[in-house]
């Protein structure tokens, strides 16, 4: 007998035991005299009480809408496609053209072998350390009042029953101090997941390049990161509440909350080095973040990767990779951990990563539509 | 169902975000909504568990960009709301209790809080080997006993791991079996007594 009959077999031993010893089962509303509201109510009911479209928006609802917003800045630029999820690959480190496959890194606690259930290292102390060093970094002047961030990526559009196609994708984005923000997104031309790799082309011949624009008044704060402060507990209280985590207390679930919201602010926005510093600390006091070890990264450079994998969507492990010079963010890699086998995905499949490459204020207020 | 994923500069909703429109929105209520109150009610009175539940759903609507296409991982996903929501409730419930304390006003209470396991028990001894159960026990052994559910699913709405859900259940199976046979030689020695 496997051991997934066995453990089948437990759980209908304690469903007969249960039964046998007349454990409480499960409740039927009508047996304790209830009409469970309709699924018809619950809609009418939340879209007769949505916001007014048309008031101005709260201070909390302004900040409620800075992630959306956020979503909807980078949303724009990917095609409102069906079915796109996000693929990586890496061009980087071994000839695109040759590139058959997305290779999982090499980290110094979890390989392309173990990745899905390497348990890599407590990462407290790891990432205490990291604090310090990005805490210790000189707060430069701005040079502008524009946040730019760019970042490389590979992106795929996967419709189901259709092949993927790989797409390589550069991502800049201008965030103005009146809150608006672009955001161009330079694609080169999709290919077979397993065909050819032609190199990126950044911006010429071959690629193709989308800009969107969002107005100021859209809800986001451009200074939302750098009046964050360094106080840990109040960064954790207002990350918490900007991002409406469902559990507030250590958890797995606050945990992942909180690593959304870090690795979200990062990518589009220059994070000053005692906000980066209680970023890390917040993550240190989350047991479910992992330490992954010293690894290089997609363009080479030196980090350190720390992981947590969602309870509530434990078939991806998500990955940070922070600079041990600066202790800066330099990328993230979302990796597929379990097969996927409604788009023909062979765990481990690293499912999208980013490489920040700049972050930095500019006087340059970047495209405008 | 068809994925409709935003991308966005938020990589976890890049992963797994879906636009759950209205058809299959009521489509996962029907499918999660009983499972839900079922949950619910074993803590709750009726009528809050009734309340949880449309909570959690209006969550589940109001987040429906979040969604997870993986259809494991969408369970999971509404019971953790779910989950919070029966918290909240409980909590409010808490601190009402304490406010009713200064308002002397301990009967209504009570009966709101009707233990309706004793509606659906079918044994005194059942129902005591419930009531021993720990919080987490009650959660795995009411996710455990949902009509139909499989383990993934199972664990999935207790955000843990198949292994983890594997392991908890026949720890689970072995202190079910302790307490029945601690209750089993009570009643001997009870019985003996009375001799």
């Amino acid at each position: 007998m496997s051991s997934h009959d066995e453990n089948a077999d437990e759980l209908e031993l304690l469903r007969q035991e249960g039964r046998r010893l007349g454990m409480p089962g499960a409740i039927d509303p009508a047996s304790v005299g209830v009409s469970l509201t309709t699924a018809e109510d619950i809609l009418a009911r939340a879209k007769g009480s949505g916001p007014d479209e048309s008031a101005p928006a709260s201070l909390d609802q302004r900040r409620r809408q800075r992630g959306t917003l956020a979503v909807r800045a980078a949303a724009a630029v990917a095609a409102a496609a069906v079915g796109i999820l996000a693929i990586g690959l890496a061009p980087w480190h071994q000839g695109a053209a040759d590139a058959i496959a997305p290779p999982v890194l090499d980290y110094e606690f979890a390989d392309a072998r173990n990745i899905a259930y390497a348990p890599g290292e407590d990462a407290r102390a790891a990432l205490l350390a990291l604090a310090d060093t990005a805490e210790k970094q000189p707060q430069r002047s701005p040079a502008g009042s524009t946040q730019l961030v760019v970042s490389d990526n590979w992106f795929a559009t996967l419709e189901e029953g259709k092949p993927a196609q790989l797409i390589p994708k550069q991502n800049s984005s201008w965030l103005r101090k009146d809150g608006s923000v672009s955001v161009r997104e330079v694609s080169g031309k999709p290919l077979s997941p397993d065909g050819r790799v032609p190199p990126i082309d950044r911006g010429t011949t071959g690629s193709r390049v989308d800009d969107e624009t969002y107005p100021p008044d859209d809800g986001l704060d451009a200074q939302y990161v750098a009046k964050l402060g360094g106080d840990t507990d109040r960064v954790r209280d207002t990350l918490m509440t900007t991002q409406e985590c469902e559990v507030r207390v250590v958890s797995p679930s606050r945990a992942r909350c909180l690593y959304q919201e870090i690795t979200n602010l990062f990518s589009y926005s220059v994070v000053p080095p005692r906000t980066t510093a209680a970023f890390w600390r917040i993550l240190a006091d989350e047991p479910s973040v992992r330490l992954l070890g010293s690894v290089k990264d997609r363009v080479g450079r030196r980090g350190v990767g720390i992981s947590l994998i969602p309870a509530n969507a434990p078939q991806f492990r998500l990955v940070a990779i922070i600079s041990p010079e600066t202790g800066q963010l330099l990328g993230t890699e979302d990796i597929r951990i379990k097969d996927d086998p409604t788009v023909g995905v062979e765990a481990p499949a690293i499912y999208s990563f980013t490489a920040i490459l700049e972050a930095r204020y500019t006087r340059a207020t970047g495209p405008r539509d | 169902m068809q994925c409709v994923v935003g991308r966005s500069l938020s990589g976890l909703a890049r992963l797994y975000a879906l636009d759950v429109g209205e058809d299959e929105f009521t489509a996962l209520f029907h499918a999660l909504s009983g499972r839900l109150f079922s949950f619910a009610a074993a803590r709750l009175s009726p009528q809050a568990a009734d309340d949880a539940v449309s909570q959690t759903f209006e969550t589940v609507w109001d987040k429906r960009t979040e969604c997870p296409s993986d259809p494991t991982a969408r369970i999971g996903w509404v019971f953790t709301i779910g989950r919070y929501k029966i918290l909240q409730e409980l909590d409010r419930r808490s601190r009402k209790h304490h406010d009713q304390r200064f308002a002397d006003d301990y009967p209504s209470r009570s009966m709101d809080q009707s233990d309706v396991s004793e509606t659906v028990a079918e044994s005194d001894l059942g129902r005591w080997i419930y009531g021993q159960l720990t919080p987490q026990e009650r959660d795995l052994f009411d996710v455990a006993f949902m009509k139909d559910v499989s383990r993934d699913e199972a664990a999935a709405m207790l955000a843990i791991s198949v292994g983890t859900f594997n392991t908890r259940v026949s720890r689970l199976r072995s202190r079910i079996r302790a307490l029945r046979r601690h209750a089993e030689s009570d009643a001997l020695s009870q019985e003996g007594e009375a001799r």
